[in-house]
């Protein structure tokens, strides 16, 4: 039973997205939205169902092969189903936030041609994404992780006459193709070592594997179970976008605005996110791997946070802020507090798309305008993105009461209790963190809603209710998912049949008893005061002294250039890396193939030969003595060999 | 001599009384001529193909007080000579040209001269046979008595021939010298003393040889009479009279002097790697699709000699095999040109048949196949040939010789398939006319051009064929 | 005996049609398509009657061709041959079908080549007897020589002319060793080969002939330069038979003749084969990224991606010094996937190249761009195909790949990263093309009034997308099907 919905729910958005493109165009708009989101809908309610199932059975697994996919020899590699409580809650995150921009894209890309090219996009997306969730085996999930990558290609060159954005897909794919090669030699490396690519048979001989060597040289070897949890990390990287392969998320910002809510913030980007959790009991047995996380994800969680502060876009912005709560999750991950990485996972996901939704709301009133120093005053103009906005905000910002705060506290926590390497340094990058992450939020939230109101934007007012609508619906989740999940999802072990981690205790160095409990002893850390005074700065630099933060731009210059230039991670990846790979291939081409393959050694072969014959062509030429000459040569080069020859043998 | 002996030479009576029989015609009647050489001359082929095939069945035997022998490789290579002669005179343009030169009368004259050879056994017989082939072969390459080329070719052909007869005859008479015979039955005997002057001797003769086959260096009149003469006569003179070279050289040196193959082998091979390169490297730089056929007849020649030098019973059999192919595939392309060519326009350049296959798509496929069999592409008849010496050559562990051969087959692919090009690649302002070429010329051609695709795919008859008239060398022990 | 006749049938059509000649090239056409549904009918009518249970030869026949010379004219198939020749005969009633649209003078020759080329095809993957087998590889020289020069662009001189020499002077070795075969066995019967026991140094000898006449066909950098001129003259049908069946040839030949015949040889050599296939995946790819011309582009990403094939053939030699016959029946069926899948996707791009060739008769990348916006729904195929072409998962791209990559980096981490560069490159040099290709704004007029695909180019692409999406989705049927007959592979490899 469980199966069959399981099935279902993965399918019928594969279906949806495929009616939706192939007839979208003929039968129309209402044909093509109804079957999409419905077949969404669907699915979500499947999942939750599924949910509440498991919740029910707390020890219930469904591992189970759908069919094999290819069997070479004793290999047999699978198309399986695994679900967890992980799976479960990824599911109907996945499923919910889809429905959401689903509906919001009516609105949203209403007078848009590619209106179906749009609605099956995101529904075949779904389907991806479910099935990387879902995944038993690591081919699936490789499948599901390069499927969301086309999906996500397509979708940031979705207006694929913009050179820009076709700029910014091809270049997503080909960095996601970066990370994706790292998961897939760490696939291969375990399944060199397990002989199977199922996780049950992975996981069963890790312990196995954790004391193997790998010998990159004859005299230098690594520990194999470490490098492939670091193999396995690069993917994640890629696709959850950590420095130094981040480059791509804030310029998927070229795509329409759901896509940013639905893809690159609430479910594709934490992917990588869920693969580590997914992964525990690899990583948990490689305390090296562990620490090699932490550090790329705190450096990401603070420099990326930098960048949000000087950005004008307001989409750029939310992507920045996006990147640096990416990198709180691995953050989590790397010491081992899946769990808490998981739950801001998931809080994230809800304010995020809330927060992106609601800039795209802003940028559906104004036309299209995403250049925040544009706008100011909106907030009577749009009231309810002004509050849905508010409380993303808040939420992002970790503010008591609101999810983010439980998330992000308990995520805190476990870095302070931690013992892995290097979590000094981690953890007071993510308080910085939390101090830049309420400045840029509040910067973006007083430059777009408060100030003055400009001439032009005098007339604008809410867009139409499709829009509104899942506003509404995610600021619920934003403010009150985290009051009764928190509990169970990060200190008791609702995660327990899937994850492998250390007990709260050992984590948090704390019992749980109750949401509100957390709440005030979470207000004896410092996290909530730093951010507090991060809202405080940003109030001073942005409504009281607004001319401030130029004065700061010209005062710090070169800093403020390397927040412009984003550290230069552009430059050296499009002009130097490229351009030398491109110019390598031009060199090989000319010097390699043409000059010295064909032309010196082909065709030079057949203009010697063509020269010979020029030259043997003399002998024959036409004077009856010269033939009389060779005929007597010949003759008496026989003559001459026979007699040398004798004379040879007398000797 | 008895009268049953006469039986034994009767191809050779039939076709000297046909002579004979035409130049009466000829004398006589003024409008009978167009025809008078084809029909008398076709007739008398089919009438000794007859014969011929009757003899096959004959064990052989020494007639003329052993001047003169008819064994199997005699009657196989008169029957041979026949059939290849019979397609040439079915192939030959009927017009007035030809008629007035009376090359037919002329190429009989040669014909008989090849029959002689075959049955020689005697150096006096084989001389005679070699003078009355090559004489004729004179007045064939002259016939053209209108354009000077032709005649200056003759001349010159005249007078190379004429010094190659002097090298021949002087070896002979070393021969003479020191074995006080001439016949070749005494040679062959093991313990032959291979002495300095034997050699000499040797050496001579295999130049003689050499000229024949027209082997690199003795090969320069080979290009300039092709060139010279005219379509009819090139496709004669390149085809039967390599018949006549191979009886020559087996005759000569493979059963006569086989006690000292190990000699002679090495100054074959010499000759066929000389030749093969020379002909095939020069034969690249050609335009003159003559010339060119002229150049890779050397080259191919250069095969033969390869197999011959082998100096095994297997090396022969894939010598005369390559041989048999080597006529077929140049009366081919030789043919294609005299179907194609007309009184107002000779086909002989490249540029001629440029884009033949619009104009004439089954003679561009037939010249083709004939390509790209000379290139030894299967199932085209010629990789047949080209793959038996090799594998010969390989049984014998000459490796070096069959890569260098090989390479060199590569080498000449380059030019046959130029002409495959200009028939099918490029395009052209004056194209070859529709021309009355007789419906016998076509058909003759339609079905040697498909014997090259047939005998590919079912090779086995000629395999065996030259098995059977290659019959293990006679060594008196 | 339905082999043959999937051999001979084309064969005679071919004869058929030319006699036909010009005037009646459309009912040429008709009797050609007709034709070649048929054999691929019969072709599917094998599959169906194959025993995948077994390992040896099937539907074999035996009849004495050349007494003297003890060869017969011996046709049998097993596990390792049947998917070319199921890929043969798919493709050609797609090339023929096609040939209509793009051509207009002697259409009757053409077809009849590519009905000679497509029984001399099948007859090579299907040869018992190693002369049979070099007749039928000699023989399509003459077809594609003629396709290429006829049909073909402006320099398609040059380019048949190098591309005859190039495979001749490689075959020419081939018949050398070969024959020296013949001479170690007394008999010219593949399988015969198999037993002979041979010095290490004749092995070696033998393996490099053999070798020069595969890798100048696969083609394996550095006797590779004859491909793109090849590609770019050739008529778009030229190009798909060429990338999708004549370089498979090269990968049969590994796999029947050098690696069961001469086992140490290979293993000894195997290090040589292993870094050429990598210079053909990085150095080639590298160079396809600086193409301007799409077919050479795409000309080039064959030959990166036919390194895949020679890496799977020869990577388990190095697995730490000893024989793994898992790996080996991992590899083998890797590169066999490859073959089959790269010929799929190669001729499906070939194909989309010729669908805009034929629209703006340019195939420099520079005159297009934007071609999505006009037609739309060759766009969606032509994007598809593209990401197939760099493994995107589903597509048949991904599983040969895969299956490549895990088998090599179980023999051996180091090669297998290098080797899943491909990842990027392939991504790389595909994705640019389609960026300039088919995204981006409308490049000028001529583009702005392109109509989308006839019906006859939507149902062969359609036809191949479906293909390609079916092996990715389900290659298992595939590998049941040359299972058993790499299995008695890798005996004979590992000599037991």
């Amino acid at each position: 039973m469980l199966y069959q919905l399981s099935v279902l729910a993965l399918v019928i958005p594969l279906i949806g997205g495929i009616l939706a493109g192939f007839l979208g165009k003929t039968i129309g708009k209402t044909f093509t939205n109804t079957v999409t989101i419905f077949s969404v809908l669907a699915s979500f309610l499947i999942s939750s169902y599924i949910l509440y199932t498991i919740l029910n059975q707390p020890d219930l697994i469904l591992n189970q092969n759908i069919y094999r996919w290819l069997e070479i020899g004793s290999y047999s590699f699978n198309i399986g189903l695994l679900i967890d409580n992980l799976t479960a809650s990824m599911m109907v995150v996945v499923t919910f936030v889809s429905l959401m921009v689903h509906i919001y894209s009516i609105g949203y890309m209403h007078d848009d041609p590619g209106y179906h090219r749009f609605f099956s996009y995101i529904s075949l997306f779904t389907f991806a994404m479910l099935s990387l969730v879902m995944a038993n085996n690591f081919l699936q999930l490789f499948f599901g992780w390069e499927a969301v990558g086309v999906m996500s290609y397509l979708l940031i060159g979705f207006w694929f006459t913009k050179e820009s954005a076709i700029k910014a897909n091809f270049k997503a794919f080909i960095i996601n193709r970066v990370g994706d090669m790292f998961l897939l030699l760490g696939i291969a490396l375990l399944f060199s070592l397990s002989g199977s690519l199922d996780y049950s048979t992975v996981f069963s001989s890790g312990p196995m594997i954790s004391n193997q060597l790998f010998f990159i040289t004859e005299d230098w070897s690594v520990s194999a179970l470490t490098l492939a949890c670091v193999l396995l990390f690069g993917g994640a990287m890629g696709k959850s976008a950590q420095m130094p392969l981040h480059v791509w998320l804030p310029d998927s910002m070229e795509g329409p605005t759901p896509i940013s809510a639905l893809i690159h913030a609430a479910t594709m980007v934490t992917a990588g996110v869920f693969m580590l959790a997914r992964m525990s009991p690899l990583f948990e047995l490689s305390e090296s791997a562990l620490s090699f996380v932490l550090i790329i994800g705190s450096i990401t969680a603070i420099t990326t946070g930098l960048l949000g502060l000087v950005q004008f876009d307001i989409k750029r912005v939310i992507a920045y802020s996006t990147l640096s709560q990416l990198g709180y999750m691995v953050v989590a991950a790397g010491v081992s507090a899946y769990s808490a990485s998981l739950f801001h996972l998931m809080t994230h996901a809800f304010f995020k798309a809330l927060l992106f939704l609601a800039a795209g709301s802003v940028i559906v009133a104004l036309h299209h305008e995403q250049d925040i120093r544009n706008m100011g005053g909106l907030r009577k103009r749009l009231p309810v993105t002004y509050a849905t906005s508010l409380i993303g905000t808040l939420a992002l910002i970790g503010f008591p009461g609101f999810s983010g705060f439980f998330s992000k506290d308990a995520l805190i926590e476990a870095v302070a209790h931690s013992s892995v390497y290097a979590h000094e340094f981690a953890y007071y990058c993510v308080l910085i963190g939390v101090f830049v992450t309420s400045l840029y939020s509040f910067r973006l939230l007083f430059i777009v809603f408060h100030g003055s109101l400009s001439e032009h934007n005098n007339n604008v007012k809410e867009p139409r209710l499709s829009i509104v609508l899942p506003l509404i619906l995610l600021s619920i989740p934003s403010v009150f998912i985290a009051w009764p999940t928190v509990g169970p999802m990060v200190f008791d072990n609702f995660f327990s049949n899937s994850i492998v981690q250390p007990t709260s205790i050992e984590l948090f160095g704390y019992e749980f008893t109750d949401s509100l409990h957390f709440l005030t002893h979470a207000l004896s850390g410092p996290i909530t005061y730093i951010a507090i005074s991060g809202i405080g700065v940003a109030y001073f630099f942005y409504i009281k002294q607004p001319e401030i933060p130029n004065k700061l731009a010209l005062t710090f210059k070169p800093i403020y250039k390397l927040l412009r230039e984003k550290y230069y991670f552009d430059y050296l990846y499009e002009n130097i890396l490229a351009k030398f790979f491109s110019s390598l291939g031009n060199s090989l081409w000319n010097l390699g193939d043409i000059k010295f393959i064909d032309n010196y050694i082909v065709n030079g072969t057949a203009r010697k030969i063509e020269s010979l014959s020029n030259k043997a062509q003399l002998l024959q030429s036409g004077y009856i003595y010269h033939y009389a000459l060779m005929m007597m040569l010949g003759l008496s080069l026989f003559l001459g060999w026979v007699i040398i020859n004798k004379i040879g043998m007398a000797s | 001599m008895s009268i049953n002996e006469l039986y034994f030479i009767l191809p050779e009576l039939i076709i000297a009384s046909c002579i004979c029989l035409l130049i009466l015609i000829n004398s006589l009647t003024k409008q009978l001529r167009q025809y008078s050489g084809v029909l008398i001359g076709s007739a008398a082929m089919m009438a000794c193909i007859i014969v011929s095939l009757m003899l096959s069945s004959e064990d052989s035997v020494d007639i003329f007080n052993n001047h003169f022998r008819v064994d199997n490789l005699a009657t196989g290579l008169k029957l041979v000579t026949f059939i290849t002669t019979l397609i040439v005179i079915l192939g030959t343009n009927t017009d007035k040209l030809n008629a007035d030169s009376e090359i037919i009368l002329i190429e009989l004259f040669a014909v008989l001269g090849v029959l002689i050879l075959c049955s020689a056994n005697n150096l006096l017989t084989l001389y005679l046979g070699l003078e009355t082939l090559t004489l004729s072969m004179y007045g064939l390459v002259a016939s053209k008595r209108s354009s000077e080329i032709a005649t200056e070719s003759a001349m010159k052909f005249f007078i190379q021939g004429a010094i190659a007869s002097a090298i021949f005859l002087y070896g002979t008479s070393l021969i003479y010298g020191l074995y006080q015979t001439l016949s070749l039955t005494i040679f062959s005997n093991p313990d032959i003393n291979n002495s300095i002057e034997l050699q000499l001797a040797l050496a001579f003769i295999i130049c003689g040889i050499a000229f024949k086959f027209g082997a690199f260096p003795f090969h320069s009149w080979v290009p300039d009479s092709y060139q010279g003469s005219s379509n009819s006569v090139a496709l004669f003179i390149s085809t039967v009279p390599k018949i006549g070279a191979f009886a020559l050289i087996y005759r000569l040196l493979i059963t006569s002097f086989i006690a000292v193959s190990d000699f002679w082998t090495i100054l074959i091979l010499v000759l066929g790697l000389m030749s093969l390169i020379f002909g095939n490297l020069v034969a690249i730089s050609q335009s003159n699709l003559k010339r060119l056929l002229g150049y890779s007849a050397i080259g191919h020649m250069g095969f033969v000699l390869i197999a011959i030098s082998i100096g095994s019973l297997e090396g022969v059999q894939a010598a005369l095999f390559y041989l048999l192919i080597y006529i077929l595939m140049t009366s081919v392309a030789f043919m294609c040109l005299e179907v194609l060519s007309s009184k107002n326009r000779s086909i002989v350049t490249l540029s001629d048949i440029k884009d033949l296959n619009s104009s004439h798509p089954w003679i561009a496929l037939i010249m083709l196949f004939s390509m790209f069999s000379m290139v030894g592409i299967p199932p085209f008849i010629g990789f047949y040939a080209k793959w038996i010496v090799l594998s010969e050559l390989l049984n014998a562990g000459m490796l070096s010789v069959s890569i260098t051969a090989i390479i060199m087959s590569v080498i000449a692919a380059f030019y046959y398939l130029r002409v495959v090009w200009y028939m099918y690649f490029e395009k052209t302002e004056l194209p070859v006319m529709k021309k009355g070429s007789t419906l016998i010329q076509k058909s003759t051609l339609s079905i040697i051009g498909v014997m090259i695709l047939l005998m590919g795919l079912y090779p086995s008859p000629i395999i065996d064929f030259c098995k059977s008239i290659i019959s293990p060398f006679i060594l008196i022990d | 005996m339905i082999i043959e006749q999937i051999i001979w049938l084309p064969i005679l059509t071919a004869l058929i049609i030319v006699a036909l000649g010009e005037k009646r090239s459309e009912l040429s056409y008709k009797i050609s398509l007709f034709v070649s549904l048929l054999v691929f009918g019969l072709s599917v009518y094998v599959l169906y009657l194959f025993d995948t249970t077994t390992s040896g030869f099937q539907f074999v026949l035996k009849a004495q061709w050349i007494e003297r010379f003890n060869i017969n004219y011996h046709l049998g198939i097993d596990g390792i041959s049947l998917p070319l020749i199921l890929l043969t005969t798919f493709l050609t009633p797609i090339v023929i079908y096609t040939a209509k649209t793009t051509l207009k003078n002697k259409l009757h020759q053409y077809l009849a080549s590519f009905l000679l080329l497509e029984g001399l095809m099948v007859g090579v993957f299907s040869a018992m007897d190693a002369f049979l087998f070099y007749v039928f590889w000699e023989a399509m020289l003459i077809p594609m020589f003629l396709i290429i020069g006829v049909w073909g662009g402006k320099n398609r001189i040059y380019a048949t002319v190098k591309f005859f020499l190039y495979t001749f002077l490689g075959s020419v070795f081939m018949l050398i060793a070969i024959i020296y075969l013949y001479l170690q066995s007394g008999s010219y019967l593949i399988t015969d080969f198999y037993y002979l026991p041979l010095q290490i140094n004749q092995q070696i000898v033998i393996f490099l002939a053999f070798l020069f006449a595969f890798a100048v066909k696969i083609p394996m950098w550095p006797v590779h330069t004859w491909l793109p001129d090849a590609h770019v003259e050739a008529p778009t049908g030229g190009s798909v038979i060429l990338a999708a069946v004549l370089l498979k040839m090269g990968g049969y030949g590994l796999l029947r003749f050098s690696l069961p015949i001469l086992p140490e040889g290979s293993m000894m050599l195997a290090p040589l084969m292993i870094a050429l296939s990598l210079i053909a995946i990085i150095y080639i790819g590298l160079v396809a990224i600086a193409q301007t011309d799409m077919k050479k582009l795409i000309a080039y990403s064959s030959i990166s991606h036919m390194g895949f094939v020679t890496l799977g053939c020869f990577i388990f030699f190095i697995e730490d010094n000893a024989l793994n016959p898992e790996t080996m029946n991992l590899a083998i069926n890797g590169a066999m996937i490859q073959m089959i899948s790269h010929g799929l996707i190669s001729a499906a791009l070939f194909l989309s190249i010729g669908v805009m060739y034929d629209r703006l008769h340019t195939r420099e990348i520079n005159d297009y761009g934007g071609i999505v916006t006009t037609m739309p729904k060759f766009a969606t195929l032509m994007v598809f195909f593209a990401l197939a072409n760099a493994a995107l998962p589903g597509t048949s791209g991904f599983v040969g790949e895969l299956t490549v990559i895990l088998a090599t980096f179980k023999a051996n981490g180091f090669i297998a990263s290098l080797s899943a560069l491909t990842l990027i490159i392939g991504a790389a040099y595909t994705l640019w093309m389609i960026k300039r290709v088919i995204f981006g704004p409308v490049k000028n007029e001529k583009i702005n009034q392109l109509n989308d695909m006839n019906k006859i180019e939507s149902i062969s692409l359609g036809l191949l997308a479906l293909s390609i999406l079916i092996l990715g989705v389900w290659p298992k049927p595939l590998i049941d099907l040359m299972n058993e007959s790499i299995n008695l592979l890798t005996l004979f490899i590992t000599g037991t």
